[in-house]
């Protein structure tokens, strides 16, 4: 039986709470639709600059398709309309498929002239393909793809976005993409010269003579400046890259032998590499000490990047590659961040894409979790701040461009 | 009060019920220590003196009579009585009795390891500690314990009860789940050259294969069916083998030589290629059916051969009688020569066909078939071969079986499904029309779906985690619940609960959400099979294998 004055005493006891403020009422949400542009996503993971996944943080994108910030999910000023996402989801910037052959078939079976300035990639790309929406579909939403590394210099490539309806979309088109050097045998040749390993490097080192001091200086972009690429096709060319191309902080390619190149660059450069190693792809006949090899170069200290697989090993070979180097040792954070922000940096466009940073391109991937996970989804696509539902590789996806936003909105 | 000791593998792990006791009011420690060993309360039984165990209740965990008898040392026949009555022993008569006595204790303690029952009685028991277990289904337990002995979890979860001595293992903080089983892996073992339904995949592996059993132990797999590949046709039959060191010295052990006789109809091949090879397997079929009648027709001939044999010899019994009473006896070979020429004729023994035999098992339905085919043309022919010879189809592959999945459900098939190729890969051969709704269609229509390994036997379970997306069933109850149930051991096989084999592997991570996640060491069976990358000898495991050897179980 309830006492008339318990009952008083409650109601008391209830008044005296303090109201709940308006503030933390939760703001106004969306429900998704392809299309919508959302001012702030707030995901239940987001990935930050250095790979890491961390919760409780909104992600607010400006009018122009940049990201404006990085807030509290709780903040009381963010945005509206704002994109709440699941606990288990994932926010990452965009996939980067680096040298792989995507959008750009075949390859270049002559190689006749041995430094080949003015060659570009552009040529090659053919934007109708349909590896490319399938890449994209699968949150691979920008590519580098570089001339074959069939010369002691090759030329020069170039980043674009995947989700292409029609027509190339560089993503800085007025910067000229990285040089691509090759120091090992891939650059040999029988009907010209260098013909040998030695030739290769007295030609070098008279082109850096006559040519370098225009083309591999940097100008004052500094990291906006696109290092050149150097191909080493045995762990010995690193040392060749290094002594030749050194000091203007290459990326180098190692063709294999992860485990080997740590070693040689953990002597000749006294661990201190820190400089993007592009590795991979790795698939299913990747033996085991390659694998690992990934994990040794980042112990030494070094960034890594996964080279693209694609078309030929599929729209998730790129996460493929991370999750095999992952399960034999490398941390997931440098996995990650091998997969967008470091070969963002290599195609000198650190801080524009690759990283969910103030002023970086909103191009972003919701996943239903880690993207190293095998069992992981991606649910949404955002180019430039305006969302799509990921489409199955036979159908196309109509991506505006960042161009084209501002007459949209 | 008596005086009670108990032995000293009661102490490390007392099993109820089942204890050695000295019975002190039978007055065998006043007079000079010789102690009988008493039965429980109320249980008749033999006497017998030191240190004899109980025969009667038989242990617990399934200790028999017989194991039990061969610590008998000295049992009391001498008294005559039937069944044998509890009664005192008799008083020592002088030192030299107890001397001997104490002599018979060294004995029994130097003798006792050596049999199969005191092996497992002395057995320390290993506790894995501070792990979270990973139950199928998605569940996880934290803080657990799991008590391991005699090959079997004999207890698991926050409070299981640490036996006293037993040997701790710390898991710092790693997941546990039950060893994954494969289906369908080529694990140390080289392609066939030739299709023979004769052989065995079990007399082919390479058990001293290191580098191939390090990789699948290094990717939680403790059970393997091994198929035969690279041949098209009747392939052969398919084995299960444990990853667990047999007597031989090789790192597996065959737990069961016939599986399923594998055929393969060559999706990959051309139209007619595949044709003539579903021909000559229907052939072969029939064959085997045509050798049956020809066996029961010769069983019957031979019937009728031995009645009219015995028929004749006793005809030309009566004739030779009357002959020699004609002829005085004398032996005539122009005489006999007609007789056996009328005899009754032997008939001819048909070709013993032991390839026909293998298809015979499964005709009769003793041995499963499995058949693998990825085209729908090729998965309907499947369907038509065992709705002609009424058989159960389990498909392997199954690239295109969305397409015929209502004909699938009609048969009750099961399909063995593989990780989607990609890329190039996907472009051409015969997984290109493979649909990503292939696993929701089988769903959706009843059927079971059991995952298949990839390139890499090691990645298998990331491979059926990618494979089981959007499906009803998680990756982790397909490979170590499914699985086993579908080839018939799931009642002891990947039971993360008491009395299930002690088949676990520790992961640095949780495998299901952590993307860096390593196998840190392996059980098999209760003893360590692998740890730190590399298989562990039973030299160097923490637990080594007993002195006697295993007993041989079937999984079933």
């Amino acid at each position: 039986m309830i006492r008339p004055s318990s009952l008083l005493l409650l109601a008391l006891l209830v008044s005296s709470l303090p109201a709940v403020p308006p503030e933390s009422v939760p703001p106004e949400s969306v429900p998704f639709d392809a299309g919508a542009a959302p001012r702030t996503i707030v995901p239940g993971r987001v990935q930050l600059a250095d790979g890491r996944l961390a919760a409780g943080r909104a992600v607010v994108i400006g009018v122009d398709g940049r990201i404006e910030r990085i807030a509290a999910a709780d903040a009381p000023d963010l945005p509206s309309p704002i994109l709440r996402t699941g606990e288990e989801t994932v926010l990452a910037p965009g996939l980067h498929e680096f040298l792989g052959s995507l959008g750009a078939p075949g390859e270049l079976e002559d190689a006749v002239v041995p430094f080949d300035e003015n060659a570009t990639a552009r040529a090659v790309i053919d934007p109708t393909r349909r590896d490319l929406a399938a890449a994209h579909a699968a949150g691979v939403l920008h590519a580098t793809v570089a001339p074959r590394e069939r010369n002691p210099l090759s030329g020069r490539a170039i980043t674009f976005h995947t989700g292409l309806h029609g027509a190339l979309a560089e993503v800085e088109p007025t910067r000229p993409g990285p040089l691509l050097f090759a120091v090992g045998e891939t650059a040999l040749s029988a009907t010209r010269e260098p013909t040998s390993r030695a030739g290769l490097r007295i030609a070098l080192e008279r082109w850096i003579r006559t040519r370098g001091e225009e083309l591999l200086a940097p100008t004052g972009g500094g990291e906006a400046l696109a290092a050149p690429l150097v191909h080493c096709t045995e762990a010995m060319d690193i040392r060749t890259a290094l002594d030749l191309l050194g000091s203007t902080g290459p990326t180098l390619i190692l063709a294999s032998g992860g485990a080997e190149a740590a070693a040689v660059l953990a002597r000749a450069t006294g661990g201190g590499w820190r400089r993007p190693i592009v590795v991979g792809p790795f698939d299913a006949r990747t033996p085991i000490p390659e694998l690992r090899g990934a994990a040794a170069l980042a112990a030494t200290g070094a960034e890594l990047i996964f080279r693209g697989g694609m078309p030929r090993l599929g729209a998730e070979s790129l996460r493929e590659t991370a999750r095999r180097a992952t399960a034999q040792g490398l941390p997931p954070a440098a996995a990650r961040r091998a997969m967008t922000s470091n070969p963002a940096r290599a195609s000198g466009l650190a801080g524009t894409i690759g990283s969910i940073l103030a002023g970086a391109r909103a191009d972003l991937v919701l996943l239903d979790g880690d993207p190293l996970l095998p069992g992981t989804s991606v649910l949404h696509i955002f180019v430039g701040g305006r969302g799509t539902t990921p489409h199955s590789p036979t159908e196309r996806p109509q991506i505006p461009t960042l161009d084209h936003e501002e007459e949209m909105r | 009060m008596p005086y009670r000791f108990q032995g000293l593998g009661a102490i490390l792990s007392p099993p109820p019920d089942f204890r050695l006791r000295f019975g002190a009011e039978r007055g065998s420690i006043e007079h000079g220590g010789s102690p009988v060993c008493a039965p429980p309360r109320g249980v008749p039984g033999p006497s017998r003196r030191w240190g004899a165990l109980d025969r009667s209740p038989a242990p617990p965990w399934g200790g028999t009579s017989e194991r039990t008898s061969a610590l008998r040392l000295d049992s009391d026949s001498r008294t005559g009585e039937p069944g044998g009555s509890w009664r005192p022993a008799r008083p020592p008569a002088a030192p030299a009795v107890a001397c001997r006595g104490i002599l018979r204790v060294l004995l029994a303690a130097l003798l006792l390891p050596a049999t199969p029952a005191a092996a497992q009685l002395f057995e320390r028991a290993t506790v894995i500690e501070n792990v979270a277990l990973r139950l199928p289904g998605g569940a996880r337990v934290e803080s657990a314990r799991i008590v391991v002995k005699g090959g079997r979890i004999e207890a698991i979860g926050p409070d299981a009860a640490k036996p006293l001595l037993a040997r701790t293992i710390d898991g710092g903080g790693g997941v546990v789940t039950a060893g994954l089983t494969a289906l369908g892996s080529q694990l140390a073992l080289a392609p066939s050259r030739k299709a023979d339904p004769r052989s065995v995949m079990a007399d082919g592996v390479d058990r001293y294969d290191r580098d191939a059993i390090v990789l699948a132990l290094s990717g939680g797999i403790t059970a393997a069916v091994l198929v035969p590949d690279g041949v098209r046709g009747i392939q052969g039959v398919a084995s299960l083998v444990r990853l667990r060191p047999g007597e031989d010295g090789g790192h597996l052990t065959v737990s069961e030589r016939e599986v399923a006789l594998c055929l393969d109809l060559d999706s990959e091949a051309g139209a007619l290629s595949r044709l003539q090879n579903l021909s000559s397997i229907r052939k072969t079929f029939e064959a085997a059916l045509a050798h049956r009648e020809e066996l029961d027709l010769y069983e019957e001939s031979l019937e009728t051969y031995a009645k009219e044999l015995a028929e004749a010899v006793e005809a030309g019994k009566k004739d030779g009688g009357e002959g020699q009473a004609k002829e005085g006896g004398a032996k005539d070979d122009g005489a006999k020569e007609p007789a056996k020429d009328a005899g009754p004729k032997r008939p001819a023994e048909p070709k013993p066909r032991e390839d026909l035999a293998v298809v015979l098992r499964v005709l009769d339905r003793e041995l499963p078939l499995w058949v693998t085919a990825h085209r729908s043309a090729d998965i309907w022919n499947a369907i038509e071969l065992v709705r002609e010879f009424d058989l159960d189809l389990v498909l392997v592959g199954g690239s295109e079986a969305h397409l015929v999945a209502e004909a699938l459900q009609e048969v009750e098939a099961t399909v063995l499904v593989g990780p989607a190729p990609a890329g190039a890969a996907a472009e051409s051969g015969a997984d290109r029309r493979r649909s990503p709704h292939l696993l929701p269609t089988l769903e959706r229509h009843d059927i079971r779906w059991l995952p298949l390994p990839g390139a890499n036997l090691h990645e298998l379970l990331g491979d059926t985690v990618r494979l089981s997306r959007g499906c009803e069933v998680d990756a982790l109850t397909q490979l170590t619940r499914a699985v086993p149930g579908f080839l018939g051991m799931g009642r002891r096989v990947g039971l993360l609960q008491r009395g299930g084999l002690a088949d676990l592997v520790l992961w640095s991570g949780d495998p299901l959400t952590d993307p860096s996640a390593r196998v840190r060491q392996v059980w098999c069976e209760g003893s360590t099979v692998f740890r730190d990358d590399a298989i562990v000898s039973g030299e160097e495991a923490d637990d080594p294998p007993p002195s006697a050897p295993r007993r041989k179980e079937s999984l079933r």
